[in-house]
């Protein structure tokens, strides 16, 4: 043998070029099995051989199994036990032919390790009918071109498939995002760096009357209506210069209807630390307004509990200390002085009447239990009555009634008298001495217009906001009694008969109550 | 710049070089060839019986770690590649040519030819992460990079003495102390050497450059290896290079090697284990 050998087979050029033309065909294949199958077929046109078994290594215990063959019984014509053969193969990284039978003189089994870089696709092995020391160096790189490329198409193919996992992982995990994002209790938006809308979820799609989350995509200059998008200009210039917001707040308006908003926002960076836009969190802070309105309540109660209670002891007291004395000390014969006690106790019990008839309306109003008897009645007896009721100095007080008699309101007697009574007589509280209180009303567009005017002590602005709050009391460092029911139940009684009240007031100079009394 | 002059002169003076044998070249040239099979080449080296049997017992050594017997030198071809086989043929010739020489006054010869080795396996092991396909070139290209020192110590030993004494005395490296006394290296020697021996041209660019590999213009890739390979083991103390200094790595070499500081302890076991299966390389030399 020689290096002539007529037997070594020869390539032409354009036999190469269809080799190499064949080859390359195996990189449009994407299945797995019709790749090995193309390059066995190629194969046959180097090689002699019937028979061939693909190895594939299991990641991760590192074992060897079958993956495709042409042939049933393995053991006799492939390695497949001798494990540290096809490991020093894979170590290799070459070509090589052995002999399954290592007594037997002839290189019958060729193996071909399927390796790039740190990737194993496995091992092709070939059962050949030639004497493989005859084949020469030109055919085993004919072989090694194919190898690489089958090498390449596999690792593709398994590049391709990592990808369909990593797509559906990341498919998993962004909705798994997007769960959280819908689930959470917030309002969410996010903005890149050019204030496009990168993320807005369901609550504030709501929030802001947007019928899905389209806008995404768009500079939020170009999304929301004029009043939220000045407040954003303004939080995005806040977030930029410190970094974070928390607990900014502000209103919105959906529906015609003001919902108070608490915005939290940050900026968010990637893991290098740029900067790729910020975030945007907003509660809605109706319930917890709501909340914070029953807190108040509840303190007023409390309040009102030790108003009340002081209230009543103090009538409870004196009534209790003349009787003593009509009992123990004041002797029978002395009717005057009797006389004079008995006048007090009466005096007394009227305020602790009068203290638990508020205490009963006020919770009879709330509850809803009560009905209007509506009549239509002359406005001046009603407040004649009221003043009647009340008992005030003539000569500390000055009243005046401006109200002609034939002015005819629709209203229940009973609950408008009490409306009248608890204005004139809070009037005449909180007047100094020698105030004068004047009662007007006149008639235009079939509405009474009411005013009761004082010369009080007046009220700052906070105080008029509150003075219908049950409970309330503007002022209670003037030694003034009160249970802080009187405005809120005239306010009651009136919003029953749709009957508006606002208040005037100047601290210090005196306040005017305005009601407006439609007729019809 | 060697100067040619003197190294002409040295080279005249070298009577008796050791030669490789024929059957070195004739395998080289063979390569050329497509053609070849592993038979044609297994029949060229079966001719010469002692180094078959040198070949034989490298290819069987745990240096290669074929986990079955190889019978021939065909076999060895097949299994482990013609590039493996003409490599184990050259570096056997090599070892052969200069074995028994006795350890020169000054000069460590056991010491130097541990430190090719060393540098072989080495470069080994560096083309090995990198990837490369033929690492059996980087192994021959370690061994060999230094040859030229043993030419000087065989042929021109009164220089060669004067020149470890200068490096023993300034501390200095040996290249240094070369172009003091000759004015020229050991890297001029052997590649004059490797011109003579027809090594491939790969190899003669190694032994040319090792110490500036930026000098090779094209394909420098094999030097810059053996460059950062022999520094490597110059600083683990893997035999002895004739001088105890430590030269610069070249910055280039190195980002080129992709090794890391914090992984370079990985690499320096990797270097002690195949030195033990190497051995058997050294047994030649008896």
């Amino acid at each position: 043998m020689n290096s002539n050998n007529e037997d070594i087979k020869k390539y032409s050029s354009n036999e190469i070029f269809e080799y190499l033309e064949n080859i390359n065909q195996i990189f449009l294949i994407y299945d797995y099995n019709i790749i090995i199958e193309k390059s066995v077929e190629i194969l046959h046109t180097l090689v002699n051989f019937n028979n061939y078994a693909f190895f594939s290594m299991h990641s991760e215990t590192g074992e060897y199994f079958i993956k495709k063959t042409n042939v049933k019984n393995l053991k006799e014509i492939f390695f497949i036990e001798e494990k540290e053969i096809l490991e020093w193969v894979i170590q290799e990284n070459k070509i090589i032919a052995m002999s399954i039978d290592e007594n037997i003189d002839k290189e019958d089994c060729l193996c071909i390790p399927l390796i790039r870089g740190p990737y194993k696709s496995g091992i092709l092995q070939l059962r050949i009918e030639d004497d493989w020391h005859l084949v020469s160096r030109h055919t085993i790189f004919l072989i090694n071109m194919l190898i690489n490329n089958l090498v390449l198409s596999l690792e593709n193919k398994r590049m391709y498939k990592d990808m369909e996992v990593q797509a559906i992982e990341s498919e998993k995990n962004k909705n798994f995002i997007n769960n959280i994002l819908e689930s959470i209790p917030n309002g969410i938006i996010t903005l890149d760096t050019d204030g496009i809308v990168t993320q807005i979820n369901r609550n504030a799609c709501v929030m802001f009357n947007l019928q899905d989350s389209s806008i995404i995509g768009e500079n939020y200059r170009n999304c929301f209506a004029e009043k939220f998008k000045k407040e954003l200009i303004n939080i995005i210039y806040e977030t930029k210069k410190q970094g974070f917001i928390i607990d900014k707040r502000i209103e919105i308006k959906r529906d015609e209807e003001l919902i108070p908003l608490g915005i939290n926002s940050s900026l968010f960076y990637d893991a290098k630390g740029n900067l790729l836009g910020m975030l945007i969190v907003m509660r809605d802070m109706t319930a917890s307004k709501e909340l914070e309105r029953l807190r108040k309540i509840d303190q007023m109660k409390t309040e009102f509990v030790s108003n009340v209670s002081h209230e009543l002891r103090t009538p409870l007291t004196s009534i209790k200390a003349y009787v003593d004395s009509l009992l123990n000390i004041v002797p029978m014969e002395d009717f005057k002085q009797r006389r004079e006690f008995l006048n007090i106790i009466e005096e007394e019990s009227d305020v602790l009447l009068r203290l638990i008839e508020d205490i009963l309306n006020i919770s009879k109003i709330e509850s809803d239990k009560i009905v209007l008897d509506l009549k239509i009645l002359f406005l001046k007896e009603i407040v004649m009555q009221s003043l009647q009721s009340i008992k005030y100095d003539k000569n500390v007080h000055n009243v005046i009634i401006d109200i002609s008699s034939d002015v005819e309101i629709p209203a229940d007697q009973e609950r408008t008298r009490q409306v009248f009574t608890n204005l004139l007589s809070n009037a005449v509280k909180y007047s100094p001495e020698g105030g004068e209180i004047k009662i007007s009303a006149k008639e235009e567009n079939n509405k009474v217009y009411i005013k009761v005017q004082d010369q009080g002590l007046g009220m700052t602005e906070t105080q008029v906001e509150k003075v219908f709050d049950k409970f309330y009391r503007a002022d209670t460092s003037h030694n003034i009694n009160g249970t802080g029911l009187g405005m809120a139940l005239v306010k009651e009684i009136l919003d029953k008969h749709e009957v508006s009240i606002y208040l005037e007031s100047e601290f210090s100079k005196g306040t005017v109550v305005n009601i407006v009394w439609p007729q019809v | 710049m060697a100067d040619e002059v003197k190294l002409k002169k040295i080279v005249d003076q070298i009577v008796g070089l050791p030669t490789l044998p024929t059957v070195v070249a004739h395998i080289t040239s063979m390569m050329q060839n497509p053609k070849t099979s592993a038979t044609d080449i297994g029949t060229i080296i079966s001719r010469d019986q002692a180094l078959s049997a040198k070949v034989l017992k490298l290819v069987n050594s745990a240096f290669y770690g074929f986990p079955r017997r190889i019978k021939t030198i065909s076999h060895a071809i097949v299994v482990l590649g013609f590039g493996t086989v003409r490599n184990v043929v050259l570096s056997a010739s090599v070892f052969d040519a200069f074995k028994g020489t006795t350890d020169g006054e000054g000069f460590d010869r056991k010491g130097f030819w541990v430190h090719s080795l060393a540098c072989g396996v080495a470069a080994k092991i560096i083309s090995k992460r990198l990837g490369i396909k033929n690492i059996e070139e980087s192994f021959i290209a370690g061994i060999l990079h230094d040859i030229g020192k043993i030419i000087l110590d065989q042929f021109v030993k009164e220089d060669f003495q004067k020149i470890i004494q200068i490096v023993n005395e300034k501390k200095c490296l040996i290249y240094e102390a070369e172009k003091e006394v000759l004015n020229f290296t050991h890297e001029d020697i052997g590649t004059w050497l490797a011109d003579k021996w027809n090594l491939p041209i790969e190899l003669v660019a190694v032994i040319a450059n090792h110490h500036n590999p930026l000098n090779v213009k094209e394909g420098g890739g094999l030097a810059m290896i053996v460059h950062v390979a022999d520094i490597l083991v110059r600083a683990i103390e893997l035999g002895n290079g004739g001088d105890k200094k430590i030269p610069l790595v070249i910055k280039e070499c190195w980002d080129q090697s992709e090794l890391s500081l914090l992984t370079l302890d990985k690499v320096f076991s990797e270097i002690d284990e195949e030195m033990e299966k190497a051995s058997v390389f050294l047994a030649l030399l008896n």
